[in-house]
Formats: C-alpha cells, structure tokens, sequence
C-alpha cells in the first residue's frame, strides 16, 4: 500500500459520503469531509455525536466491532482504507491511535518503543536504539526518561506515560496520529504538555485529535469539525468556528447554550 | 437542541445595560454641551465638565467587568463577539464623553467674546453626530447590521461640513485678526464634533462586527 507518488493534493485523508451503523442503529450519517496534511484537525461536539466512531474508522479500529457496518469511503493518500486488498494492520502502521486512558505495555520504557519496530522486522540493537532516543525525543519525554529507559513504564506520571504511548506510536513511522481525548485523564499541567507537542508533532505529522474540551480544540487545532447526533454540522478553520461560526448548533455547543 | 439558561447571560444582559448607562450620559453630555453653545448658558456647561468624572468611572467598570467575565469564562463565537465589541464601544463612548467636556470648555470660551458668526452649521452638524450616536447604540441594542454600517456612511457629510467650516473659519480669521480667539474655539469645537461623528462610525463598525462577524474597520463605506 504505497501513496502514489504523483499525488501533491493538500488532503491526507477525505472522507466521503461516509455512513456507519452499530447493529440497526445509525450513527455516522453521509459524512464527507478533507483532512489537510501538516495540520491540527479536531473533531468536537456532545457525547454520543459520533466523533470517536468517525476517529476509529481512521486505522480500522472498529473492525473488531462485530455489528459495526459501513458504507461510503475513507482515503488515505488517495486509497481506500476499507479496500478489501489493504491490510488492516499496514492501515494501522500508518495511521496510529493514542487513546484516552494512557495504556504503556507492563514493560521498560525501552521495549515499550522498541516493541513496534521490533514487530516489524527491526532486530539490531543499534537501530533500534536510534529509532527509541528519535520517538522519545519527539514526543517530548527524551530528557525525562534518558536515565532510567529500563525502568517500568508504569512507574512514569500519567502525563509521561501518555507521551510514551506517543512516543511508541511515532516510532513505527506513522502518516497521521490520531488522538482520543488524549488529556482527559491528565491534569492541567501534563496537558499543556501535550498540547506543546501536539503543535510541534504537525511540522512532521497530520494530527486528528477527538477533545471534549473546547478551549483545547481552540488552542492546539487548525481546523475544527463539529458533529451533532451522527452528522458534520460544520467543518472549517478554527478561527472562524470559535469566533464567527456559521451555524446556529455550533454556536450554541461552542457557546455552552446547549442542554 | 435544547435551550440552557445560563447565568453567564445574566451577567452579559447587566453588562450590556451598564453599557446603554454610559451611552445615555455621554449622549446627554453631548447634547447639553451644545445647548450651552447655542445658548451661551455657563451652568449648562458646567455641569458637562462635572459630569466627566461620572463617565470615567462608568468606563473601568465596564472594562474590568468584561475582563473578568472573559478570564472567567473564555467565551467563544458570539459570546466573545459581544465582549470584545463592548469593550471597544465603551472606550469609545467614554471619549465621547470627552468630546462633551471639550466642548462645554470650548463654550465657556466662546461667551468670552460676541459671536463669530451666526449659528448655521453648528446646530446641523450637532444634529447629525447627536443622531450618529444613538442610532449607533439603537444598532447595539438591536443588533441591527445595516444601521450600524449606514451610521458610518453618514460620517462622510460630517466631514464635508467641518471642511466647509474650517474654510469659512480661516477666511473670517484672516479677514478680521481681533477673531482670532473666538474663531480658533470655534474651529476646535467643529473639530470636537467631527472626531465624535468619527467615534460614533467606529461604533457602528463594533456593532457590524458583532453581528456579521466581519471587520469593515479601515474599508472604503
């Protein structure tokens, strides 16, 4: 599953006409949306409007989800994730999750960064020693954890072990990083943390991050969607949504005159 | 989706009435300070020099209350629309507060001395700004986009009287050196009047802000 090459487009991923049911019940409805490469795209609005479902459509999370059933189409680079020719698994290599609660192996530091490439087929000591510093570097923990990388994950802070989760993910060499409510667990200070790495993550990776906090939407995104009982209300920069949006749901949600 | 009465609507709704307080007493300013041109009455002017402390006041009141409701509250869309936008009418409400007091001042100068000329333009251009201003706060109060803008538009027939004026002005001056003094009053409290009309478009442009969204400030009308 190689990007074709000749593809310059600004969009990494395009939703279209995108529909998804659990059993009988629909709840993502004729989505159809582009996701610019390099950039901060939040997906916000009430509890059960459908914005993790739509993230875990991204890398095929859903697939383990035996009623869950889907029509239209997500491209990655132009290809259909759902393609029946594509592997999940390389959908996943490229498109990788961090999830709400921080969730490190029970293993050293280390292996917990080391374990994707190592799946993958990397074996040499020194290369993966590389590729471990490169992803803890990145993920903005490098400094904290140097000294003891064979210490147990678990002993990090939940704010340390959430930018591990990152750090393991960047380390197979995603395209694009989603993010489910990654600081809701976190308090204020690990989550300024995130949102600091979060900006300097899209030099190198396109970043989709599902966020009940709106202030957090506003800080860290450049795009924002917002997504109401199962549909895309509205799509568009964040310094327009927060501050002119067009429609009079979002305003509301945004505004907190929503009940 | 259910609507949710918030108390932060609460605060918004005294917040803008404490708004419409000042607009109310800069206005009254204005207008008393032109009635004591007109009728050469120093009372009159005197209490629209007294009454500036009043409008100061109004004002860091309602500058810190919007300071606190924002970091209180980090309002977003229309919410912060409003608060911005009140707090740039509020400055410049207080500065036409300050227009009324340089004007009383102006006043007390011009019964120092006979008239310059006889009272034409100066109750028409009053007239005009006097009306600039309420049909700008008229416009806030209803959010009313196209008075707003259309406030702004008649700024232009201020300015095409105050440089009427000041020809007229510097022609007499020149003509008779012993109006000098007068004449220069005169002159300054047309130019008191223009700046207010100029205030009373940028509040128009506070209001089309607040209820379009777009900036028309520094746009050709």
């Amino acid at each position: 599953m190689k990007p074709p090459k000749t593809d310059s487009s600004d969009f990494i991923l395009s939703v279209q006409n995108l529909n998804a049911w659990y059993h009988t019940t629909q709840v993502l409805q004729e989505i159809s949306f582009d996701i610019q490469r390099h950039k901060v795209t939040a997906l916000i609005g009430p509890s059960g409007c459908g914005k993790s479902t739509l993230i875990r459509c991204f890398n095929r999370m859903n697939d383990f989800i035996a009623t869950f059933k889907l029509a239209g189409q997500i491209l990655l680079e132009g290809q259909d994730l759902y393609d029946p020719a594509i592997d999940p698994v390389e959908v996943r290599l490229r498109v990788g999750m961090v999830f709400q609660k921080q969730n490190p192996f029970p293993k050293s530091i280390y292996e917990n960064v080391a374990y994707g490439p190592r799946i993958s087929g990397i074996r040499r000591r020194h290369q993966l020693d590389a590729i471990v510093e490169e992803s803890l570097k990145r993920a903005a923990l490098w400094d904290e954890v140097k000294d003891k990388l064979k210490a147990n994950a678990y002993t990090l802070s939940g704010g340390q072990q959430q930018r591990l989760c990152i750090a393991r993910t960047l380390a197979v060499e995603p395209e694009v990083l989603l993010l489910d409510e990654p600081c809701s667990a976190l308090d204020p200070i690990a989550t300024a943390k995130i949102e600091e790495l979060i900006l300097k993550l899209k030099d190198d990776y396109t970043v989709v991050i599902v966020t009940h906090n709106m202030q957090q939407a506003a800080r860290v995104s450049d795009f924002t969607a917002f997504f109401y009982l199962g549909e895309l209300v509205e799509f568009w920069a964040t310094d327009k949504i927060f501050t002119v949006p067009k429609d009079p749901q979002t305003e509301a949600y945004i505004t907190g005159k929503f009940g | 989706m259910k609507a949710m009465q918030r108390y932060f609507e609460l605060e918004l709704r005294e917040l803008q009435q404490q708004l419409l307080r000042l607009g109310g007493l800069a206005e009254n300013m204005l207008r008393k300070a032109v009635e004591s041109v007109i009728h050469r009455d120093e009372e009159l002017a005197q209490s629209v020099i007294e009454n500036d402390d009043q409008a100061d006041a109004f004002e860091n009141e309602i500058e810190e209350r919007c300071i606190q409701l924002i970091a209180r509250h980090q309002p977003a869309a229309s919410d912060l629309r409003l608060l911005t936008t009140t707090m740039r009418i509020n400055r410049d409400l207080e500065r036409v507060a300050d227009k009324g007091v340089d004007i009383a001042q102006r006043s007390l100068e011009l019964m120092q001395y006979p008239p310059v000329k006889p009272y034409i333009e100066l109750p028409r251009v009053a007239t005009i700004v006097q009306q600039m201003v309420k049909d700008a706060l008229d416009a806030f109060v209803n959010r009313n986009a196209i008075l707003a803008k259309e406030v702004r538009e008649r700024d232009d027939e201020v300015d095409a009287i105050y440089a009427q004026t000041l020809q007229e002005l510097l022609t007499i001056m020149t003509d008779q050196p012993a109006l000098l003094r007068p004449g220069i009053s005169l002159l300054l409290l047309f130019r008191h009047l223009e700046r207010i009309g100029d205030l009373a478009a940028n509040i128009g442009e506070g209001v089309y802000y607040l209820v379009e969204g777009d900036v028309i400030r520094h746009s050709d009308p």
